[in-house]
């Protein structure tokens, strides 16, 4: 079992800065997600571990030992590719076992473990197969398993489940979760898809433009965005967003915007950084669209008037999209109580779940 | 570029290791390159500059032996017929491999399409001594089927190889038959290239199917064209084992050609220098097509 | 208009048919010259000179213008030449040029675009130009009427490197990424990832190296200088020159010299198709 730790590593291809001084901490056992949009450097940053690419700077190091300049095959690693990369040309059987064929095992050790991973992935009845004759799960099946008969320190995943078809995603999600609480092998997982990320990770690196935004457990990066670009990306529908002034009145702080004024729970400024909360300052308001409720009860403290734009049914659920003002907001909700597009109603706000940042759009 | 080279040797970064795995697999093909082609090259222009001896070493002489072979008519008269044996063969070759593969796509793959592509293209394999064998018999003024054929329509016999100034025509002939096919199937592989949407959108503007070959087919047959011209005129200036087989340079020297020339100065004439001058001459052509097929590839249109 | 649709398809048919057939008449004119060698090389001396000429030999089972042939002159020999030469360089400029395929499509250096232009260059050159310093070379070291000496020139194709750079890099990195994890190493990322999925071009850069070798004559010609050193197309002309006017025999040694050639035409004729239009489409 082993640590990873990544210690002021950048990447710089040409002129061109991908990765920058990136730190990172990865305990034993844990579960690390990689999250970001495309050329965020998240890739790259995965590739440097794995030995693919070269660092530029910095140091990384597995179980403590700096490995900057080990081959890939001395690093003890094992990484799955986005589209599979199974050998064409080598059947299910072999394509598990070349990783120790490679490594000079002998040949009753390697068809062993072999056929051990095949039964914990239920491979078995396709040994004989090319990757060719599979389907997209099967292969990522194979990858897989072509990653854990090695038994390596560490497991790297590089958008692994993005080939294939939502049901399936879901699917292997989950197994792959179910994997690692088996193995308990520290992992690696890169992928621009949150709800993966939220569900596999035990923490969340979010990336942009080759630097870390923020790390965190799920919890702490969907409550607790620490900047405007997280609160955008993790979160769907997103959250909405509105550029106010901050207002002080005695003791207590508002944001507004024309008429509309929103009270701040102490709750709230306790974990925002409020040097940047002076009076007249123009900061972005953000709510998540759960946070907003209808207002029916004739509670009428804390409400806003609203006029709706759209409803649309989910399910179990309702977006809705209305105006307070000249502001829109998006909304889930359980019941849209019959209010239809021109409506006038009204709303509420969970205060306590509003989030404050400093830069705006 | 030493202390670079030096750098990537004995780094020890995976970068710097694997870039030495390049140099490394790249070892042998540069070792060759020297060999067959930096050490010859220069070794070819000093001979080519000194005076030649099968026992003493070189000895320095100047432009001596380029004014002898630029002097001599043995030189010219190899040159100008090798130039007309190129002009004469590699035109009829390109246009009617043009023509076969315009045919052949024409009617597109059926039944024993296949069987008839390899009809044209058989005569590829044979070697350009085969073919000279092929078809000096079938020359034969006497017994050959040519003539034979000339007969049955009561026409006079040629003298073909036998004659000074059918010699080179003749030659041509085997040479167009040996190579049709070659070109006939870059030809082809270009234009089975060529997206069908282009005639469909030609033919909705009204354009005719004259009009298609000259703004659709040529353009983008444009780079396989070019190619075919610079392989055919190469293998055509450097034209050997015809004549060598087939007439021995004969009648009276005239298909002697200038591969000729220089195997003759060189190997039954021991003027291993003058034999250089003429290699460099050789060369020096070669290297001017290459340069125009370059000018040519350049102005390659992309759609 | 409606009905005239169907009467223009039809046309265009009927003239493709009858392209077809015209297509079909020369293409069997081309082969007439190989048809008539193959006939002459089984008839006697009297019916080569029977006019008005007749087509058919006598007898199909008259082999004795080859028997004659390998009486007169070593052919086993020449054919075993031929062969050796052909193996030699066929392993040499193999693995020289897969190598160097590999590194040009798959691993990152300096300098690569310049050596890779550097032996581009040297594809253009034909190896005519360059006979007489190599013949020179060999003669000093010693290799003039060896196998080495006739295999030297092939040893190493610069078309060979050019054919699997191409291939190569259509394979894609993460087959390579992949077995670098799997802890292989470039040689046997080469050995059991990247060959294996270049048969193709392994296939068809052989059957051409086979036949540019086979069909050599003025470098064999050279450096082979005693008989039990001439290859097939040398033996062939060295043949016909004994037996000059004797075209029975001369037609029977030109056969058997195309055999090996038309035999792979035959079999392989889909990868030498594919490796000449490959080695055509260098640009």
């Amino acid at each position: 079992m082993s640590t990873v730790r990544l210690s002021n590593v950048s990447k710089s291809f040409g002129n061109l800065r991908v990765v920058s001084d990136v730190n990172l901490e990865i305990s034993d056992g844990e579960f690390l997600v990689l999250l970001g949009p495309s050329g965020c450097g998240k890739s790259t940053t995965l590739r440097m571990i794995a030995g693919l690419e070269e660092t530029s700077s910095g140091d990384i190091l597995i179980d403590e030992k700096v490995i900057n300049d080990d081959d890939p095959k001395d690093r003890n690693i094992a990484m799955v590719f986005q589209n599979y990369a199974l050998y064409p040309h080598m059947s299910v059987r072999k394509n598990l076992a070349f990783g120790l064929k490679m490594r000079n095992m002998k040949t009753s050790t390697i068809a062993e473990k072999v056929n051990e991973v095949a039964d914990m992935l239920q491979l078995s009845d396709l040994m004989e197969r090319f990757p060719a004759q599979l389907s997209g799960g099967q292969r990522q099946r194979v990858a897989m398993g072509r990653a854990m008969v090695r038994t390596p320190k560490v497991f790297l995943f590089d958008e692994p489940l993005s080939n294939l078809d939502a049901v399936l995603r879901t699917e292997l999600r989950s197994e792959l979760k179910k994997l690692h609480m088996q193995l308990k092998t520290t992992s690696i997982y890169v992928t621009h898809d949150q709800v993966e990320a939220m569900t596999l990770a035990d923490r969340i690196v979010v990336m942009k433009n080759g630097k870390i935004e923020q790390i965190g457990t799920p919890k702490e990066i969907f409550h607790n965005p620490k900047t405007l670009y997280v609160a955008k990306f993790i979160g769907n529908p997103q959250m909405n967003l509105h550029e106010m002034q901050v207002k002080k009145i005695n003791n207590s702080i508002f944001l507004t915007a024309s008429s509309l004024s929103i009270p701040i729970p102490k709750a709230v400024i306790n974990r925002t950084n409020t040097s940047y909360l002076k009076d007249g300052a123009t900061i972005s308001m953000g709510i998540r669209p759960t946070d907003i409720f209808i207002n029916n009860a004739g509670n009428k403290k804390g409400a806003f008037k609203a006029k709706m734009i759209l409803t649309e049914m989910l399910g179990a659920e309702t977006l809705i999209e209305f105006g307070i003002e000249d502001l829109n907001f998006k909304a889930i909700v359980e019941d849209d109580y019959g209010i239809s597009s021109g409506d006038l109603f009204e709303v509420g706000m969970n205060f306590e779940k509003i989030h404050i940042f400093e830069d705006t759009t | 570029m030493l202390k670079f080279l030096w750098i990537s040797f004995w780094g020890k970064s995976v970068k710097q290791r694997r870039s030495r795995m390049g140099y490394l697999f790249l070892l042998p093909s540069l070792f060759f390159v020297t060999l067959h082609f930096i050490i010859p090259t220069i070794y070819n222009i000093v001979l080519s500059f000194s005076e030649w001896h099968i026992i003493r070493p070189l000895e320095f002489v100047g432009f001596e032996k380029y004014i002898d072979v630029l002097t001599s008519d043995e030189f010219w008269e190899a040159l100008s017929r090798t130039l007309y044996f190129t002009l004469l063969s590699v035109p009829i070759t390109i246009t009617s491999a043009l023509i076969v593969a315009l045919a052949l796509y024409r009617i597109g793959p059926r039944k024993g399409s296949a069987l008839v592509r390899a009809m044209y293209f058989a005569p590829v394999v044979a070697s350009l001594t085969a073919v000279a064998y092929i078809w000096t018999w079938m020359f034969n003024p006497a017994y050959g089927l040519l003539n034979e054929i000339l007969k049955f329509f009561y026409l006079a016999p040629i003298q073909w190889l036998n004659d000074i100034n059918q010699v080179i025509p003749s030659l041509s002939i085997m040479y167009i038959w040996s190579r049709l096919g070659f070109d006939m199937l870059i030809l082809m592989s270009g234009l089975t290239a060529i997206s069908p949407d282009y005639y469909e959108a030609a033919r909705i503007d009204g354009a005719n199917r004259w009009h298609s070959f000259w703004n659709i087919t040529l353009p983008l047959l444009n780079q396989q064209l070019v190619l075919v011209c610079v392989v055919e005129i190469m293998m055509a200036l450097k034209v050997f084992e015809l004549p060598y087989a087939a007439t021995n340079g004969g009648p009276v020297n005239a298909s002697r050609t200038l591969v000729m020339h220089i195997y003759e100065t060189a190997f039954q004439w021991n003027r291993m220098d003058e034999a250089a001058v003429a290699s460099l001459a050789l060369f020096v052509i070669i290297l001017i097509v290459t340069a125009l097929q370059h000018f040519f590839l350049s102005r390659k249109i992309h759609y | 208009m409606i009905i005239s649709f169907p009467d223009k398809k039809k046309r265009r048919i009927y003239k493709e048919n009858f392209l077809y057939i015209i297509m079909m008449i020369f293409g069997f004119l081309m082969l007439v010259p190989l048809i008539w060698v193959v006939l002459t090389a089984f008839k006697t001396e009297p019916e080569i000179a029977k006019l008005p000429i007749t087509w058919l030999p006598e007898s199909f089972l008259n082999f004795d213008n080859f028997v004659q042939m390998f009486a007169e002159q070593p052919f086993g020999r020449y054919f075993f030449n031929s062969i050796t030469v052909a193996v030699i360089s066929l392993i040499s400029s193999t693995a020289i040029a897969v190598l160097a395929g590999y590194a040009f499509a798959k691993i990152e250096f300096k300098f690569k675009e310049f050596f890779f232009l550097l032996i581009l260059s040297v594809f253009m050159i034909p190896a005519e130009v360059m006979v007489l310093p190599k013949y020179l070379m060999m003669a000093q070291i010693g290799w003039v009427n060896s196998y080495l000496g006739l295999a030297f020139p092939d040893l190493f194709t610069a078309f060979g490197v050019y054919l699997f750079r191409q291939f190569m890099s259509g394979i894609p990195d993460t087959y390579i990424d992949a077995a670098r994890i799997d802890g292989a190493s470039e040689i046997k990322i080469l050995w059991h990832v990247i060959l294996p999925l270049i048969k193709p071009a392994l296939a068809a850069f052989i059957i051409i190296k086979f036949m540019f070798s086979w069909n050599q004559f003025l470098w064999p010609l050279v450096i082979g200088q005693k008989q039990d050193m001439f290859t097939v197309t040398v033996g062939l002309v060295a043949f016909s020159g004994q037996w000059y006017n004797q075209w029975n025999l001369i037609a029977a040694a030109t056969v058997l010299s195309i055999i090996p050639m038309l035999l792979i035409f035959v079999l392989l004729q889909k990868h030498l198709v594919q490796g000449l239009v490959m080695s055509g489409t260098k640009g």
